[in-house]
């Protein structure tokens, strides 16, 4: 028996780093409260189907190819308000309490009078396999997992594709 | 003859389950108070000329429309498709302004190399259940060209 629940627990410690962790991104008090809600859903079979949306002659539309085939998912929830934090402003917090010890903050843009990013990113030693980006508004909040591997030079190539704002254009711009 | 008969029951048998989920959808929001069902003529000629023709990459396509601003709740019709639609289907986009009152889901289910799309939009008083069979590689060639996204929208 102790060495069934040996086996047991090591299976379990073995899995659980491997295991897709599932990040909660709705929360029906924001749908409720907001004037506009989109939620787009991509999970790895329409991710592959929307790979075929980017040609294979052009070498940077190649590369988000191959960078979007080997994602398991994008996942977008964004809701616009009719006044100001009409939503909770500590709803990061609730985010980043889901994420493992994995998870290390990225990028954290804070600004009293324009819009607030926070990147976190689950480091896999070098690698990142997986992004939650929060980008929040008086009026305006947005919430994008990328879940699966990804080239973070590539990833600005994504911006305005499949939902997921843009950032690093709109900072420039400012 | 008898033959014959007997094998295109057979086909028709086979072949309507695989859509008698957008027949229940349409009939459960028809049930719905505050819409009514539209009828479209020629409709299944319609039909049967895109199933025979495969214009654009597009295999097959139901449409409905429901006429009615009736007190409307997207999440109950949202239920209504979710519980009633084809295994496979998974959420794609759900989009709801509560300041223009408009709002729409999508549904995709990826059959080898085909998509069926299930949408359901409403806006003022028109509800519209669509669905579309079309080919995922002539989609992604016309929606390559910026210039043919503005045509298929047009369309």
């Amino acid at each position: 028996m102790r060495k069934f629940l040996f086996v047991f627990l090591l299976t379990l410690l073995t899995a659980m780093p491997a295991a897709a962790q599932k990040i909660n991104l709705d929360f029906p008090e924001l749908a409720e409260r907001a004037e506009e809600e989109v939620e787009i859903t991509l999970d790895a079979s329409m991710l592959r189907m929307a790979g075929k949306f980017f040609s294979g002659h052009d070498a940077d539309e190649r590369a988000v190819r191959d960078m979007i085939n080997g994602l398991s998912g994008i996942y977008v929830r964004s809701y616009q308000f009719g006044s100001d934090w009409e939503y909770d402003r500590n709803l990061f917090k609730r985010v980043k309490a889901q994420l493992g010890a994995t998870w290390k903050p990225f990028v954290n843009v804070r600004s009293k009078t324009k819009d607030n990013v926070v990147i976190m990113a689950d480091m896999r030693g070098d690698k990142i396999t997986g992004l939650v980006i929060i980008a929040s508004e008086p009026r305006e909040f947005t919430i994008v997992n990328i879940d699966g591997p990804i080239d973070i030079e590539r990833l600005s190539s994504l911006e305005g594709e499949f939902g997921i704002p843009h950032i690093t254009k709109e900072r420039d711009r400012d | 003859m008898t033959k014959r008969a007997l094998a295109a029951l057979l086909l028709l048998a086979v072949a309507l389950p695989l859509h008698a989920d957008f027949g229940e959808i349409a009939r459960a929001i028809d049930r719905h108070t505050g819409v009514k069902r539209q009828w479209i003529p020629f409709l299944g000629l319609a039909r049967t000329v895109v199933r025979v023709i495969r214009p654009e990459g597009v295999h097959d396509f139901q449409l409905a429309t429901f006429e009615g601003a009736g007190k409307i709740d997207p999440r109950e019709l949202r239920g209504i498709v979710e519980s009633k639609m084809g295994a496979g289907f998974t959420p794609l986009v759900r989009a709801w302004s509560r300041r223009s009152g408009e709002w729409s889901f999508i549904y995709v289910r990826p059959i080898g190399n085909r998509i069926e799309l299930m949408v359901l939009a409403h806006d003022d008083e028109d509800t519209v259940l669509v669905r579309v069979d079309v080919d995922a590689d002539v989609l992604a060639k016309e929606l390559h060209e910026p210039r043919n996204v503005h045509r298929v929208a047009r369309r």
